[in-house]
């Protein structure tokens, strides 16, 4: 008996070597689990060109001939760059198989268009229907944000107002921002100070005055949790001041308020020309090194010292990506190849030049970690689904839902979204430098900081003090 | 005295905000002024005309920054020549025109001129006549000196200043002449939406031709050594980082701190006055002298004048209302230019969002030293930006420029509904 127990276990160990294997191979593979060496994205589990799709679109609209026109041309220009490469070999292929290509819209910053662009692109039937839609601003995602659950489409937002993502009732809606939220911004800038301020040889407790722009933007850093979080830090409140972003013409009064109110450290949440305008104050005011100034990741771009040259040296923010100059970055590497090749050689004069030179920004940099992010996503939404035409926002929304983390362009950006997270959730601390060196001089944004999470400063956030 | 206090502030600041009120006032009174002098000549609200303060930015810029191109140098120096031909050819426009002068030299011509004139081309004889030729001499000498001027490597001021005038001055008269022009005898709600289109093709234009960049003017700035900006391109067979040179005048040098005034003793602490704010209220004042000097005691003034008051009538007694038209326009032009290459040297740079809605921001500075005056412009503006400054002071930036200017503006037109300065009219029935 025992002896057919031992030639019984024997054959089952036998017949176990030789079957498992293959029904493991027979499993369904877990798709996210399989990542492309070469680009570090999910691979496809479906080819595209198997159900007749040649060509895939990604959608977006957004001003690009008014007023922000500055941030969003180079933002189209580092898109259309990037889906250059993107559907290269070298650059994976495209979707899965099928060419990527872009629809947009310019609404020239009138929100009446935006609406009209939202209707029309979410109104498209089959495969022509966009599966999540990317847009610039604020604002007009704040609007669309209610007709984006109602219509289970997914909107991918470049900048984080706390609005937008979680609305009166911060209920975790279906915009997802590249960014984190102004709040955590804020946050984070106010652990860098508390760390820091011994060794910044500033005078006095650190206190900051907000010197922002009248907009949903531009207030979107300074919120009761904000200010209870960097008392709780040390870092003080010395008021705040929103000028129109339009026709401003100075802003001597507004820091001169500030400043006697106490403020040692001036926060701006605002764009190029707002942020140059604030730092050009503090120059005229004779406080340059006597004010620290800071402000969430738009004020490191190259529209800042563009405008306002070596007296943004200095100047402090965050930083939720690697910069241009972070070159050992493979990802950096790509983009800052595809700059020189399509915008910086091409250029025959300094004017040329020059205008290459300010397409270098942070708009031009991100669109590449967004396209990337939105392939990977895709793909892993195709890879579920078994087939495009059965992805819908919905499955988006619930890839993000169920807690989607990528990191993008091989380690520039890490995104990561779940249920309760509606935006990035680490960054670095950054500053603006002005180096010197062989006779040149370099601007440069780098990071202070390592990565490092940042607080969870919305309304009932896990960080807010009580 | 530095100690006193007047409801909570310190004298101090209430003197140190009035004066930035008074400068920055300065600003939107030079924008108001080009507003009103177009209202006043031709009754047109021009809301193009912060798009020509951007586009006369631009001129100034593009050759301060860049230096005049061959094809920039002989374009604007054979402007400048017309534009001289053009002066000496109307002179006296108020008294003798045009048409006269040369009927005096058909006398003088020989016998193919007349035959010239006859057959309609009177613009040939135009060019024949002795005040063409006479034109001829200042025309070639302001030709050259404008070419001279544009390629002064020391003072890039002076040749952006010499495009934005000559630039702004042309961008004016094709305005007037090809869309205003045309609608003259037409109802005013068109002229003026016609001015709203031209201030969309300029916006259009402006990024077809100069892109979507915002462009520093670095005026205010410490004088520096150039250096090269370079920029890491990528990385060698040995990990070492590559630079390559952008450019050596793309970043604005160190901005200059502002003029201070040292009134420690007597205040407590130093008055400060920004300097382009500083600049423009010179400027602004300058004009609204210029102009009062023209429209008072010129022929050109009186002519504008009349134009003013009735074009049909005007014209009935031989001025040249069209030509009068023309020479507003481009005068307000160069005004336009010269407030947004004023705007342009703050920290904003000029930015198609910055400079064009500030045409927009003195609105309530026009109503209120009245849709027709000169001096209400200048009066108005100042009232504008005290209230503003003020207001910051005492309750907060939001509260001065969203809401105190119209509530001022709102008192003055209860009591005074023609504006400050406005002129009363009675239409008898």
């Amino acid at each position: 008996m025992k002896k057919h127990f031992v030639i019984l276990l024997v054959l089952i160990a036998v017949l176990a070597t030789i079957a498992l294997p293959s029904a493991l191979a027979n499993r369904p593979t877990n798709p996210d689990r399989v990542v492309n060496q070469q680009t570090g994205r999910t691979e496809c589990a479906v080819n595209l060109a198997d159900e007749g799709i040649s060509e895939v679109s990604f959608f977006h609209f957004g001003d690009l001939s008014g007023p922000y026109r500055p941030i969003s041309q180079p933002l189209v220009a580092g898109l259309t760059d990037a889906m250059a490469y993107f559907n290269s070999e070298e650059g994976g292929g495209g979707l899965c198989g099928a060419q990527i290509s872009m629809v947009y819209e310019d609404t020239g910053g009138d929100a009446a268009k935006s609406t009209e662009y939202w209707a029309d692109f979410t109104s498209r039937e089959g495969n022509e229907k966009p599966r999540i839609i990317f847009l610039y601003s604020s604002t007009d995602a704040e609007n669309l944000r209610e007709q984006a659950a109602e219509l289970k489409m997914p909107i991918l937002l470049a900048a984080g107002s706390e609005k937008s993502l979680y609305g009166e009732d911060q209920t975790p809606g279906w915009v997802f921002a590249a960014i984190p939220s102004y709040v955590d911004q804020m946050g984070l800038f106010c652990e860098y100070v508390a760390e820091n301020w011994a060794s910044m040889g500033m005078e006095g407790e650190p206190k900051i005055g907000h010197l922002s722009w009248n907009i949903a933007f531009g207030q979107s850093s300074d919120t009761a949790e904000t200010r209870a979080y960097c008392e709780s830090l040390g870092v003080g409140y010395a008021g705040a001041e929103y000028f129109l972003p339009i026709g401003t013409p100075d802003l001597s009064g507004q820091l001169k308020k500030l400043t006697d109110a106490g403020a040692n450290i001036i926060y701006t949440t605002t764009l190029a020309t707002g942020s140059s305008q604030v730092i050009r104050a503090v120059v005229g005011a004779g406080l340059q090194g006597k004010i620290l100034i800071g402000g969430p990741n738009w004020i490191l771009d190259t529209s800042v010292y563009g405008l306002a040259g070596a007296d943004s040296d200095g100047v402090i923010g965050t930083l939720p990506y690697l910069w241009w100059d972070q070159l050992d970055n493979p990802g950096v590497q790509i983009v800052n190849n595809a700059w020189v090749t399509n915008r910086l050689s091409v250029a025959t004069n300094d004017e040329e030049r020059t205008a290459a030179f300010l397409t270098r920004n942070i708009a031009y940099l991100t669109s590449w970690a967004l396209l990337d992010l939105w392939i990977d996503v895709m793909t892993r939404a195709i890879n579920e689904a078994g087939s495009f035409e059965a992805v819908t926002g919905e499955s988006i929304y619930n890839l993000f839902n169920a807690g989607y983390q990528y990191t993008a362009m091989q380690g520039m950006v890490e995104y990561a979204f779940d249920a309760n997270t509606r935006s990035q959730t680490h960054a670095y601390v950054g500053a603006i430098d002005f180096v010197e060196a062989d006779g040149q001089v370099q601007p440069t944004i780098g990071p202070l900081t390592e990565l490092r999470e940042l607080p969870d400063l919305r309304v009932g956030g896990a960080d807010v003090p009580q | 005295m530095s100690d006193a206090e007047i409801f909570g502030q310190s004298l101090f600041n209430i003197i140190q905000f009035t004066i930035w009120g008074i400068l920055s006032g300065g600003i939107y009174a030079l924008v108001a002024l080009g507003i009103v002098i177009i209202n006043k000549s031709s009754g047109v609200f021009n809301f193009a005309h912060g798009w020509l303060m951007f586009i006369g930015g631009l001129f100034f810029w593009q050759v301060f920054q860049n230096g005049a191109s061959n094809q920039v140098t002989v374009g604007l120096s054979l402007a400048t020549a017309f534009l001289v031909v053009g002066a000496v050819m109307t002179m006296g426009i108020g008294v003798t025109t045009v048409q006269s002068a040369t009927r005096e030299d058909k006398k003088a011509r020989s016998g193919w001129q007349a035959r010239l004139e006859k057959t309609g081309r009177k613009w040939l004889g135009l060019l024949s006549s002795r005040r063409f030729q006479i034109a001829l001499i200042p025309a070639i000498i302001a030709a050259v000196g404008m070419a001279f001027l544009l390629n002064q490597e020391e003072s890039k001021i002076l040749r952006g200043a010499m495009a934005g005038i000559v630039g702004s001055i042309l961008i004016g008269m094709f305005i007037e002449r090809f869309t205003i022009r045309p609608l003259l005898g037409q109802s005013l709600l068109t002229a003026i939406l016609m001015t709203l289109a031209v201030g969309f093709i300029i916006q259009g234009a402006t990024q077809l031709i100069w892109g979507a960049d915002e462009r520093p003017i670095p005026v205010f700035v410490e004088q520096s050594e150039k250096k090269p900006i370079s920029v890491p391109t990528g990385i060698d067979e040995n990990g070492k980082t590559i630079y390559t040179v952008i450019g050596y005048d793309i970043l604005p040098p160190r901005a200059l701190p502002d003029y201070v005034v040292n009134t420690k003793s007597a205040l407590g602490e130093p008055l400060r006055f920004p300097r382009n704010l500083t600049w423009g209220f010179a400027i602004a004042i300058s004009t609204f002298v210029g102009f009062v000097w023209l429209f008072q005691y010129t022929s050109i003034g009186l002519a504008m004048r009349a134009t003013a008051e009735n074009q049909i009538l005007a014209e009935s007694v031989g001025l040249r209302v069209r030509l009068i038209l023309a020479i507003v326009w481009g005068t307000v032009a160069v005004m336009a230019g010269i407030a947004g290459v004023i705007q342009g040297t703050g920290g904003s740079g000029l930015s198609a969002l910055v400079i064009p809605a500030l045409a927009l921001r003195v609105f309530p500075a026009v109503l209120l030293g009245g849709m027709d005056s000169v001096t209400g412009a200048l009066v108005g503006g100042i009232i504008i930006g005290i209230v503003e400054q003020l207001s910051i002071l005492f309750i907060s930036t939001t509260a001065a420029q969203e809401f105190a200017p119209f509530i001022v503006l709102i008192i003055v037109l209860y009591f005074k509904p023609t504006g400050l300065f406005g002129q009363k009219r009675i239409d008898r029935v």
